[in-house]
C-alpha cells in the first residue's frame, strides 16, 4: 500500500513537467491565406480565434511577411499577445499567382507537421487572400475562416465541387496520371464565393474552369449520387410533343433541370491505346423543371433523353478540348489507363505529352425515371 | 536445469487466455508503421505479402505447439538445455534474453518517439520512459496472472479503435491496387519477411506454455489470435494503400496513426490525439509480457529471485532508452532486433523441431 501511494504521488508530480496550454492565452488559427508579394516573398494572413473573457471580439486577423509559412507564424507571434497554435487550421488559401509557382513548396509544413489536421481544405483565390480574409460578410459564422471552411465543406457535401481536402490534393499531385483540382474563391461585392474550379498541372496552377463546367468534370471524375444540373436545348427540339402549338410559352430555348441524379462512369481504351479512350456515363435522375409545355408521354421522354444525351456529349467534348488546350488531365485518363494495362504503362512524360492528342469518345445514357407529380 | 517446471494450480491459467496473450503481444509498436514498411518492399501488392506471411505464422505456431507437446511441462529454456546440453542451452537462453530486452526497449522507444512527434514535442524521453516503467513494474510484480489479466483488459479497451478506420475507408481510391501482381514474387516474399517485425512476440508461447492448465486445447486460441493479428495488419495496410498516394505512403512514417488524422467526431475534433494516447494501452500489454518473459528467463537460468531482478531490468531499460537520442538510431536498433527476431522466432523453431525428431529416431534405433 505504501509503495502504491508513493508511485501515485510521484506520477502526480511528474504531470507538472508536461507543458500546459491555457486556452485564454492561445490564439487558435482557423484559416491561413498566402499571397505573393515582391516577387518572392510570402505574405500570410492568419485568421485567429481567441477566448479572452474580457474582450467581446473573438477573432482577429494578422498579416505578416516571411519566406516560409512557418516563418509567417513566427513573425505573426510578434504581433499578438496570444500564443499562436496551428492545431485547428481548417483552410489554407493560396493566391493564384502563388499557386502558379507550385503549391508543394508552400505546403510542406501542412504535410509534415503532425499538429495540423488532415481535415483542412485547400483553395485558390483569384483576389489577394488578404482582401478575401478581411471581408466582414461572413453570415452567422463566428469568423471569416470558419465561414469559408463551411462554404467549401457544404459544397463538397452537396457534390457541387470535387473534394479539396489537403490529403486528397496531395494524393492527386503524387499519383501518376491525374491532375488535382481545387475550388477557386473570389469576391463579389465584398462577399467571398466559389467562383469556379482551378486546374493544376501537377502542383502548378494553370487555369480556371467555369462554374458551369464543374458538373461536367465531376461526371467524368467520380461516381456520385444526388446531384443536380441544368441543360438548355435548342428551341426546335421536341417540337412535335408540344401540347399546344401556339402558346407563348413555347418561344426561346428549352431549359431542363434534373435532380436526384446518380451517375456511373466507366473508361475503356480502344485497342489499348491511351489516346483513344471511350467514356461511358450512365445517369439516372428525375426531371424537375422544364420550361416548355410538353406532353410527357413515353416517346416524349425517350426523345428528351436522346436530346439531353446529345447536348451533354457536346458539352463534354468542349470541356475535353479545353483541358487538352491547357495540357491538364484532371479526369485522370492516364491513371485509368495504368490501372487497366499491365504492359506499356505510361510514364509521367509520356502521359503529359500525349494529353493534347487525346481523342475521347463518349457514350452517354440518361434515364429519366420520374418527372414529379404532374404528367 | 530441469526441462520441466512444476506449476501449482494457483499459478496457472486456462488455455482460452492464450488468445489475448498472443494477440496483444503481436499487436504493438509495429502496427503503427507496418503499411509503409510493407509498401516499400512489395508496392501495392503488399496485401499478398500479408496473406503469405500470415500463413507462415500459422505454420510456425503449429511447429511450436508440436515442439512443446514433446515434453510434459517445459518451456523453451529447458528444452534447449535438454537438447544441446547445459552450456549451449544457456547460451541460446542468453541470446533470447538479449533479444527480448532489445525488443522491449524498441517498443518503449518507438512509442515515445510517436508521442513526441504527435502530442508533446517538448516532453523529455526520460520522463516518458519513467511513466511506462512504473506501470510495467507495478504490473509485472503482480505475477503472471496479473500480466495476463492486463492483456485481457487492454484488449477490450483498445479493439474498438478498429471501427474508427471507417472514415479513411470512405476516402480510399481502389484504383491504387490495380493492376494487381505488379511486384515480382521475390519482392512479395521480402514483404512477408518484413511483416514479421509486427508479429514478433509469438515466442511468448514457448515461455508461457508450462503455465497453461488445459494444454490439449491450446491450438484453437493460438491460431485465432494469429488470424485476428493478420486481419488487422491487412486492414490497416489495405486502407493505407488506398488512402495515400504512392509517394505519400513512402514518406509517411506512421501511416496507421496518420489514418486517424482524418477521423473526427463532433465532440472530439482531433481524434488523432486521442488515438495516440490510447495507443499506450496497446503498448502496455506488449511491455508487460516481454518484461515477464525477461524476468522469467533470468529467474530460470541464473536463479535470480525476487523483485530485485525486476528493478535491475527497469534500470537497464531506463538507461538504454535515454541513450538512443536520434530517431535514426532508434530505427537502426529496431531493424536489427527485427532481423534477429526473424531468425529466432521464425526459423529457429524449425531447427529445434528437426533436432527433436532426429533425436527421437536415434533413441528408437538405440533401444531396438
Amino acid at each position: 500500500m505504501k509503495k502504491i501511494t508513493i508511485i501515485i504521488c510521484l506520477s502526480l508530480l511528474c504531470t507538472g513537467c508536461i507543458p500546459k496550454s491555457y486556452i485564454e492565452k492561445l490564439g487558435i488559427i482557423t484559416a491561413v491565406g498566402y499571397d505573393l508579394v515582391e516577387d518572392s516573398k510570402l505574405e500570410g494572413t492568419l485568421v485567429v480565434f481567441q477566448f479572452d473573457p474580457t474582450s467581446s471580439n473573438t477573432s482577429q486577423i494578422i498579416t505578416s511577411k516571411a519566406e516560409t509559412s512557418k516563418g509567417i507564424r513566427y513573425q505573426a507571434n510578434r504581433l499578438t499577445s496570444h500564443r499562436l497554435v496551428s492545431g485547428q487550421v481548417r483552410l489554407a488559401l493560396y493566391q493564384d499567382k502563388l499557386a502558379e509557382k507550385g503549391m508543394l513548396k508552400y505546403m510542406d509544413t501542412l504535410a509534415r507537421d503532425a499538429k495540423i489536421s488532415d481535415l483542412g481544405y485547400l483553395a485558390v483565390s483569384n483576389v489577394p487572400t488578404s482582401e478575401l480574409m478581411k471581408s466582414n460578410l461572413s453570415e452567422d459564422a463566428p469568423n471569416i475562416g470558419i465561414y469559408l471552411q463551411s462554404l467549401i465543406e457544404k459544397s463538397i457535401k452537396n457534390q457541387m465541387i470535387p473534394d479539396s481536402l489537403i490529403n486528397i490534393f496531395l494524393r492527386d499531385v503524387h499519383d501518376l496520371g491525374i491532375d488535382p483540382v481545387l475550388p477557386m474563391l473570389s469576391l463579389n461585392d465584398d462577399k467571398p464565393y466559389i467562383h469556379g474550379l482551378s486546374l493544376f498541372q501537377d502542383d502548378k496552377y494553370v487555369s480556371m474552369l467555369d462554374e458551369k463546367d464543374i458538373f461536367h468534370l465531376m461526371l467524368m471524375r467520380q461516381r456520385s449520387e444526388d446531384t443536380e444540373f441544368q441543360l438548355d436545348l435548342p428551341s426546335e427540339s421536341l417540337k412535335e410533343y408540344y401540347k399546344t402549338e401556339n402558346s407563348n410559352m413555347n418561344d426561346g430555348t428549352l431549359h431542363v433541370s434534373l435532380n436526384d441524379l446518380r451517375n456511373r462512369t466507366s473508361f475503356e481504351f480502344i485497342d489499348g491505346d491511351f489516346t483513344n479512350p471511350k467514356v461511358k456515363i450512365k445517369m439516372e435522375g428525375r426531371l424537375m423543371e422544364i420550361t416548355k409545355d410538353i406532353d410527357l408521354k413515353d416517346q416524349a421522354i425517350k426523345a428528351l433523353e436522346k436530346e439531353l444525351e446529345k447536348q451533354l456529349t457536346d458539352r463534354l467534348e468542349q470541356l475535353v478540348d479545353k483541358l487538352k488546350e491547357k495540357n491538364v488531365d484532371p479526369v485522370g485518363f492516364g491513371k485509368k489507363f495504368n490501372e487497366r494495362h499491365r504492359k506499356n504503362q505510361l510514364t509521367e512524360e509520356a502521359w503529359r505529352s500525349q494529353i493534347p492528342e487525346l481523342d475521347v469518345t463518349f457514350d452517354i445514357e440518361i434515364k429519366l425515371l420520374r418527372h414529379g407529380i404532374t404528367e | 536445469m530441469n526441462a520441466n517446471i512444476t506449476v501449482t494450480k494457483s499459478q496457472s491459467v486456462r488455455a482460452f487466455y492464450l488468445f489475448f496473450i498472443i494477440h496483444t503481444i503481436q499487436i504493438g509498436a509495429g502496427l503503427m508503421g507496418v503499411p509503409r514498411i510493407l509498401f516499400l518492399e512489395a508496392g501495392s501488392d503488399a496485401w499478398v505479402s500479408i496473406l503469405i506471411g500470415g500463413l507462415y505464422i500459422h505454420f510456425i505456431a503449429w511447429i511450436m505447439i508440436l515442439i512443446l507437446r514433446e515434453y510434459e511441462n517445459a518451456d523453451i529454456l529447458g528444452i534447449q538445455c535438454d537438447l544441446f546440453g547445459a552450456f549451449f542451452g544457456k547460451l541460446m537462453g542468453c541470446i533470447f534474453i538479449i533479444y527480448i530486452f532489445f525488443i522491449l526497449l524498441s517498443v518503449i522507444r518507438n512509442y515515445i518517439e510517436v508521442v513526441q512527434v504527435f502530442i508533446f514535442p517538448e516532453i523529455p524521453i526520460w520522463l516518458m520512459t519513467l511513466f511506462l516503467l512504473f506501470l510495467m513494474i507495478y504490473c509485472v510484480s503482480g505475477g503472471l496472472r496479473v500480466v495476463i489479466g492486463t492483456c485481457f483488459l487492454f484488449f477490450f479497451l483498445t479493439i474498438w479503435l478498429v471501427f474508427t478506420i471507417y472514415t479513411p475507408v470512405t476516402y480510399m481510391d481502389w484504383g491504387h491496387f490495380l493492376p494487381v501482381f505488379q511486384s515480382s514474387p521475390l519482392e512479395i516474399l521480402k514483404g512477408s519477411q518484413k511483416m514479421t517485425y509486427t508479429v514478433l512476440g509469438m515466442e511468448v508461447l514457448l515461455f508461457v506454455y508450462p503455465y497453461i492448465e488445459n494444454k490439449k486445447k491450446i491450438a484453437v486460441p493460438v491460431h485465432l489470435a494469429i488470424v485476428l493479428t493478420t486481419f488487422l495488419i491487412l486492414l490497416v495496410t489495405v486502407v493505407s494503400i488506398g488512402y495515400f498516394s504512392d509517394y505519400q505512403l513512402r514518406e509517411t512514417v506512421w501511416a496507421t496513426l496518420s489514418l486517424f488524422k482524418i477521423v473526427s467526431f463532433s465532440i472530439i475534433e482531433r481524434f488523432d490525439f486521442i488515438a495516440v494516447a490510447i495507443w499506450m494501452m496497446v503498448i502496455i500489454p506488449n511491455i508487460v509480457l516481454f518484461c515477464w518473459i525477461l524476468l522469467h528467463s533470468v529467474k530460470r537460468m541464473f536463479n535470480f529471485q525476487g523483485k530485485r531482478s525486476l528493478y535491475v531490468i527497469a534500470v537497464f531499460l531506463f538507461i538504454g532508452s535515454i541513450l538512443f537520442e536520434y530517431r535514426m538510431s532508434v530505427n537502426q536498433m529496431t531493424d536489427l532486433t527485427a532481423q534477429v527476431g526473424f531468425y529466432l522466432v521464425f526459423v529457429y523453431p524449425l531447427f529445434l523441431y528437426l533436432v527433436l525428431q532426429v533425436r527421437k529416431i536415434w533413441r528408437k534405433r538405440r533401444a531396438s
